[in-house]
């Protein structure tokens, strides 16, 4: 069928902020489509409120909106672009609800815009529970006995009639938000509670359990023809109960027999046509009974997903790419297989390797939230990995996380025999499966338990275990060795397990780079195979590569051409992310432009950047010392770029530099005059620059005498660390004593950094490109709150809105200061603090930062792109790039955060990191953008209606002249004891409202009853914790709006006052920055 | 226990021995499936052959009752990456290794099988011998037979009870070229006749229509066949189904040959080359239609490299296909009806 020439102009709404369970796998799904479809000739427009994004960069789409993914706002795009169809599978859930919306709502019939992909019916079909069971009943297959409860009564109701264990699906959520597994009345009552509230629709599932079933997923898409293909099967070695997005999912599926399989896929293929999905794909995921092979439909999802990403990436096969093109009326037949180049989308990938996906987790970042796995998901980003054998690839996905392990154990890192060797620990550590069940695998099969006690506790299927099972039997043969005795066989062989040298330098009792050096003097060494859709069938045009010790055929296509490799940065995590993914990204598309091949090299399925086409060639590997050593020396690039893909590539910088790696643009010694705090130190005192009042710490004793000349607070952390690991404000020795004892390890060589705490400091991010001798300044940001809260979950905004010329002057020169004498090639971020008229230096990073893309999409100029064009040796006078650009108009950049995940946790920010994303707002008028930023981070700030403000002591004052703005607009408001004195003092009317314990109806009754639409609580410290912590966290569960710091209800109001003046519109992107 | 593979052409690809211990020589085939190894290893159309496996893992699920495709073992070997240690599903009842001891396959693991894949990828199907005995590539390649002189059976006992139903009222002969028992689970109660039934003695039968069955080795050796065939056309409906639709284009005039690599694997889409409508296949041929016997058309072709995959006379009633649809029923690859 040819494409459809009815169809001029398409609306894509895509995802949003990175969150847990839709992170940057929309971003690639997003960016294929964008891509696809204009490949076909469309006009594209795109929504997204994400500027860490690819495909909010100004090329990817015609049209860029970065606006609020909010119904006010899309019908305001609808109404300036009039498209034709809006593409609503391609967005995550974000998306698809959008569009089941606006269908509902009739702004799509409004302009006469026709839905493609899936049609609302079908999304009906897939998404109301109702509708699916109705759907599933019809071509006769089993659903897990449920009902659907719009009331907590009804629900508990339907649940004594199923009987416990139950599992409770609200719907429309995304990630399984809100799911949850109840074994009792109680349990029962609450998850309905909770459930109710977080689904849009307010309808929960209540369903029969299928815990301890084999999950097994398929992604199928169907064209116009009703050409019908199965990309992949897949298979959750967690079974059911943990969420799919939690679980280590392996491809294909390994434990089903031909007939269970084929009987699956022909399920998913009646399943495809019921639904009623033509032009489009869909997740579908089965409970099989290990016992006795029954099978039941789980659920689906019609649109591109974390699954469809995983299982693109994991076969070579395109999946939003050919999706998108099916949805504008294309059919499997007629569009070619990119990875072949000869043979054609309509066919089923097949592979030749065993891949295996891993999660990774961020509980050190919330330590009250509850650590087990349910079906709510609760991981931030995975590593995927591809090996020759289920081995082979798992220890090189557990190595690809990053977590300081070097495979399943034997690394040097595992708990103490004491620990790993009780066998009752072994058993609830199998039994409630948390984030390092894998790791108790292997204890629990050093602890002598059979294959099927440990599927007895786990319900991980035997085979499974057996192959954790063989590598412990390599591990304890291997052990038996010194290194210049181990057998060239054995070495070979636990190489071919996916060994890395680290485990076998700790079984051997050697070194990593002593086991690297001795096997290449024994030539073991790995070769690459391909992923190639076809399991060698065909020779491919653009496979990429993996590594394997499995090396009969060694497919290594490097060339002898100029090529630079760009290490990427492996697996989400709280403070490093999509925005780091970008600058890689645009480091290859810099690369090639310039006439290099760029070599991409990282772990991450979810990404731009391990998408087949991104760059040169592709290396599907761990970010470890030795696998990016071995790709290096086949490769033999002019160098390595390792400032973009974050901290990952960084801390690789100096082990790679001594193996004698060119690394390109800043230097491996600036870098660590950067992180070392003597040499940082001695640098500004040259420049005469200023910082905090500092000292560091091994010991509480130590910490004591710094403090104190310091004087309180004080700022600790760790060196070298991300994201503000372990970083909190200590206000006074006691507090100190207890960070000391319980929160860290120090050491000689990592000791605790101690800093004077700016308080109501105002704190700047400044961002800049330097060729070494000449430096712009990609722009300054001034924070919205004040200084203490980490920078990464901090609102911003550029230009810059308090700050004096003579200050910003100051920045300047400073920055150029620092850059210069870092001789600074590439990108450089500076965190400075102002306090009064003093400017401080808080912190030097010689590296791309979190802020490069905003700071891109805010001033309209590729930063990442010149850096690297920089690196190659151009200079910025030759690019042209000589002024620094402060645009019109404010940009806002707000922090997402995870709260809503982790019910029970405060939500109150510090110097440590917890946003997952970052939302931009743009517009004329700095109030108006920071309230779209607002609205587009999901906070729901209501123009009218009752406010509650419960301050700290401190704030006390200056909230009065907040509330009486608040009150000028028309809002009621509300406060706790302390806080309505001070305001009724000030001739405020205030509603008295009883604090926790003190009374009926309190704080949290008014919050659960919708009463109260905005909460203003900054935290009164340790006293009142646990009562601040109860309402900021039952506002969050509650979607009410909450702020907890005094600037950002400043910002807030003033952005309210704005917005009652001048209202919200829309702009493009391409409107912004016209040239 | 060391087991090794020399190819035809001197290639060696040395490993470890599981299954069955000997020496065998035979048609080297690269398949690109991941499951799927039992009804394979039973199909009696692998006759002959010594089946590769890309995908990594083999053995997994065990060996069950329901995966048979005849009787017993036809495939000679079987060559992997990893046989795998454990077996793990309900059905299971027994593991693969016991499986082809019991009958006599002969199994090489160890092996980079893709790199065995690429090499037949790129140098075409090839004869090749393994042992678990004789080390010796050059001693191996001596006893490495000419073509033509690779022996197999090509029935499948079950066929024997299928003859056997009384009073049946089924109006399907099957000529029998080795049919697996998915083909004859879609013919229940039809006669099966051997190879070299005469045309007149099937026709005796009353049919309405002849079935020429899968089966292994090379369709151009079996003129005979060719000739009494062509003396049902016109009589009867006739359907030739991998192989033997190979028998029924020659039967119609047409030529067939040997392709470079086959296809074996099942995810081969096949589509009616006007409209572009299709469905994915399992297939298992060495052997493809050259040219097309007049006054036939091409149903289906494979849309990767456009090789003929159904033709069917104007009248509708000579039918071949090179492929088997993956059934409804859940078996791997369904015999066809093409009513």
């Amino acid at each position: 069928m040819p494409k459809r020439t009815d169809l001029k102009k398409i609306l894509i709404i895509s995802s949003g902020p990175i969150v847990i369970g839709q992170a940057c796998e929309f971003d690639y799904s997003g960016s294929q489509a964008c891509k696809a479809l204009r490949e076909e000739g469309y006009e594209t427009v795109l929504v997204n409120s994400n500027p860490a994004t690819i495909m909010t960069d100004p090329g990817m789409a015609d049209r860029t909106y970065i606006e609020p993914l909010d119904p006010e706002f899309i019908e305001k795009i609808i109404a300036k672009e009039r498209p034709d169809a809006l593409l609503p599978t391609l967005g995550g859930q974000t998306g698809l609800n959008m569009g089941f919306f606006l269908s509902r709502a009739g702004i799509l019939q409004k302009y006469g815009v026709e839905v493609i992909g899936a049609d609302a019916r079908a999304i009906e079909r897939a998404e109301s529970r109702e509708k699916f069971k109705e759907t599933m009943a019809s071509i006769g297959l089993a659903v897990p006995e449920s009902g659907i409860a719009t009331s907590v009564e009804a629900g508990m109701a339907l649940g004594e009639k199923i009987g416990f264990p139950l599992i409770l699906r609200p719907a429309f959520t995304m990630g399984g938000q809100g799911g949850a597994c109840v074994y009792n009345v109680e349990e029962l009552k609450k998850g309905l509670e909770y459930g109710l509230e977080v689904s849009p629709l307010h309808q929960v599932l209540v369903e029969q359990s299928v815990l301890g079933w084999k999950e097994v997923e398929f992604e199928v898409i169907r064209d116009c023809k009703d050409n019908v293909i199965i990309v992949t099967s897949m298979e959750n070695i967690d079974p059911m109960g943990v969420h799919t997005g939690d679980s280590i999912v392996v491809a294909p599926a390994q434990t089903c027999t031909t007939e269970e399989l084929v009987d699956l896929e022909n399920w998913s293929k009646k399943i495809i046509r019921a639904v009623g999905i033509s032009g489009g794909g869909t997740n579908i995921q089965f409970g099989v009974n290990p016992a006795d092979g029954r099978v039941v439909i789980i659920e689906i999802n019609p649109r591109v997903s974390r699954s469809s990403a995983l299982a693109s990436k994991a076969t070579g096969f395109p999946i939003a790419r050919i999706a998108a093109k099916l949805a504008v009326g294309l059919s499997l037949d007629e569009i070619v297989n990119q990875v072949t180049g000869k043979t054609y989308a309509f066919f089923e990938p097949t592979v030749d390797y065993a891949v295996f996906k891993v999660c990774r987790f961020a509980f050190e970042k919330f330590p009250d939230a509850d650590p087990i796995l349910t079906t709510s998901m609760k991981a931030v980003g995975e590593a995927m990995s591809i090996g020759r054998n289920y081995k082979e690839s798992l220890q090189k996905g557990i190595r690809s996380l990053e977590y300081r392990r070097y495979g399943i154990g034997a690394d040097g890192r595992d708990v103490p025999a004491e620990v790993s060797g009780d066998k009752e620990l072994i058993k609830q550590k199998l039994v409630y499966p948390q984030a390092d069940r894998i790791f108790w695998l292997r204890y629990a099969v050093k602890a002598g338990l059979t294959d099927q006690e440990i599927f007895e506790l786990s319900k991980i299927d035997p085979w499974f275990v057996h192959q954790v099972r063989e590598i412990v039997d390599l591990e304890e043969r291997v052990a038996k060795y010194k290194l210049a005795e181990l057998p060239d066989e054995l070495l070979k062989e636990a190489k071919g397990l996916g060994f890395s040298d680290r485990q076998v330098a700790w079984l051997t009792k050697s070194d990593e780079v002593a086991v690297y050096e001795h096997r290449h003097k024994r030539g073991i060494v790995p070769g690459y195979k391909l992923v190639d859709t076809c399991g060698g069938e065909f020779d491919p045009q653009q496979p990429y590569f993996y590594s394997t010790y499995d090396n009969g055929s060694d497919e290594c296509r490097a060339t002898d051409k100029k090529k630079v490799i760009v290490l990427g940065g492996g697996p989400n995590r709280i403070g490093q992310g999509i925005e780091f993914d970008y600058c890689c990204c645009h480091a290859s598309y810099a690369l090639k432009e310039e006439g290099y091949e760029a070599i991409m090299v990282n772990s991450n399925p979810e990404t731009v950047s391990t998408d087949f086409d991104t760059s040169t060639r592709l290396y599907f590997e761990p970010l470890t010392r030795e696998d990016v050593l071995h790709i290096v020396e086949r490769e033999k690039p002019a160098g390595v770029i390792i400032q973009f893909g974050g901290q990952t590539p960084l801390n690789l910088s100096e082990q790679l530099a001594d193996a004698g790696v060119p690394i390109l643009g800043t230097s491996v010694d600036s870098i660590d005059i950067a992180e070392d705090r003597k040499r940082f130190k001695a640098l500004l005192k040259k420049l005469k620059l200023t910082q905090p009042a500092n000292g560091t710490a091994t010991s509480f004793i130590e910490a004591r005498k710094a403090a104190k000349k310091i004087g309180y607070p004080v700022v600790v952390r760790p060196s070298y660390v991300l994201g503000g690991r372990a970083m909190v404000i200590v206000y006074d020795e006691n507090d100190l004593q207890e960070y000391m004892e319980k929160a860290v390890i120090a050491s000689p060589d990592r000791p605790i950094l101690i800093d004077k705490f700016l308080e109501d400091a105002i704190e700047i991010d400044v961002d800049c490109v330097s060729d070494g001798k000449q430096t712009v300044i990609c722009g300054i940001m001034e924070h919205i709150e004040e200084a203490g809260i980490h920078s990464g979950d901090s609102a911003c905004a550029l230009p810059t809105f308090s700050l004096s010329k003579a200050i910003l002057e100051e920045i300047r020169q400073a920055t150029f200061a620092m850059a210069r004498e870092l001789k600074v090639k590439g990108l450089m971020n500076v965190q400075y603090a102002v306090k009064g008229s003093t400017l401080y230096v808080l912190e030097v990073n010689p590296r791309a930062s979190r802020t490069v893309p905003f700071v891109s999409k805010a001033t309209g100029v590729p930063w990442a792109k010149i850096a690297t064009q920089i690196m190659l040796g151009h200079s910025l006078k030759k690019l042209g790039v000589e002024k620094e650009v402060i645009p019109k108009h404010f940009s806002v950049k707000e922090a997402v955060f995870p709260f809503n995940r982790f019910p029970g946790v405060d939500p109150t920010l510090g110097p440590e990191m917890k946003s997952t994303g970052e939302v931009m707002g743009a517009d004329a008028d700095l109030g108006v953008a920071y309230m779209k930023a607002q609205i587009a981070a999901g906070q729901k700030v209501p123009l009218s209606g009752k406010v509650f403000i419960s301050v700290n002591d401190r704030d006390k004052r200056a909230i009065t002249d907040i509330a009486k703005r608040f009150e000028t607009l028309g809002y009621e408001l509300f406060a706790t004891g302390g806080t309505a004195d001070v305001l009724r003092k000030n001739d405020l009317e205030v509603t008295e409202v009883a604090k926790l314990g003190e009374g009926r109806p309190d704080v949290l009754d008014l919050i659960k009853n919708g009463e109260i639409k905005l909460i203003i609580n900054t935290p009164g410290g340790k006293k009142t914790k646990v009562d601040e912590t109860k309402i900021r966290s039952g506002a969050i569960m509650h979607q009410v709006a909450i702020i907890t710091t005094l600037s950002g209800a400043r910002a807030t109001i003033n952005g309210l006052e704005a917005v009652k003046k001048k209202g919200f519109g829309v702009k493009a992107l391409q409107d912004y920055h016209q040239r | 226990m060391k087991a090794i593979l020399v190819l035809e052409d001197g290639k060696v690809f040395a490993g470890r021995s599981f299954g069955a211990e000997g020496e065998k020589a035979g048609e080297v085939i690269f398949n690109t499936q991941i499951i799927g190894y039992q009804e394979l290893l039973t199909d009696p159309a692998s006759a002959g052959q010594i089946i590769s496996f890309g995908y990594p893992h083999i053995g997994n699920y065990g060996v069950n009752g329901r995966l048979f495709e005849s009787d017993t073992a036809h495939a000679l070997a079987l060559v992997v990456k990893e046989y795998s240690r454990i077996y793990s599903n309900w059905q299971a009842t027994g593991p693969l290794d016991e499986f082809m001891k019991q009958r006599g396959v002969i199994g090489i693991e160890e092996i980079d099988t893709r790199a065995l894949t690429l090499h037949i990828r790129e140098h075409g199907e090839m004869k090749g011998i393994v042992s678990t005995r004789d080390f010796d590539s050059a001693s191996l390649l001596k006893k490495l037979p000419a073509q033509g002189e690779i022996k197999f059976e090509i029935r499948n006992p079950k066929s024997e009870t299928n003859q056997k139903i009384p009073n049946s009222k089924s109006k399907t002969v099957i000529i029998n070229l080795g049919a697996n028992n998915s083909t004859l689970a879609k013919y229940p109660g039809a006669v099966v006749v051997s190879a070299g039934t005469k045309a007149e003695k099937i026709l005796g039968l009353n049919p309405e229509e002849v079935v020429i069955s899968s089966g292994p080795g090379d369709p151009r050796e079996l003129a005979g066949l060719v000739e009494e065939v062509r003396k049902l056309i016109g009589e009867v409906r006739v359907y030739g189904i991998q192989n033997g639709a190979c028998v029924l284009a020659q039967a119609l005039g047409g030529t067939v040959g040997r392709m470079k690599v086959g296809h074996h694997g099942m995810n081969h889409p096949v589509v009616d080359p006007k409209s572009g409508k299709g469905e994915i296949s399992v297939q298992n041929h060495s052997y493809g239609i050259e040219k097309l016997p007049a006054g036939a058309k091409t149903v289906h072709v494979n849309l990767n490299d456009k090789t003929i995959e159904k033709f069917q006379t104007k009248d509708g009633r000579c039918v071949g296909t090179l492929y088997f649809p993956i059934d409804e029923r859940s078996k791997l690859a369904s015999g066809y009806r093409y009513v």
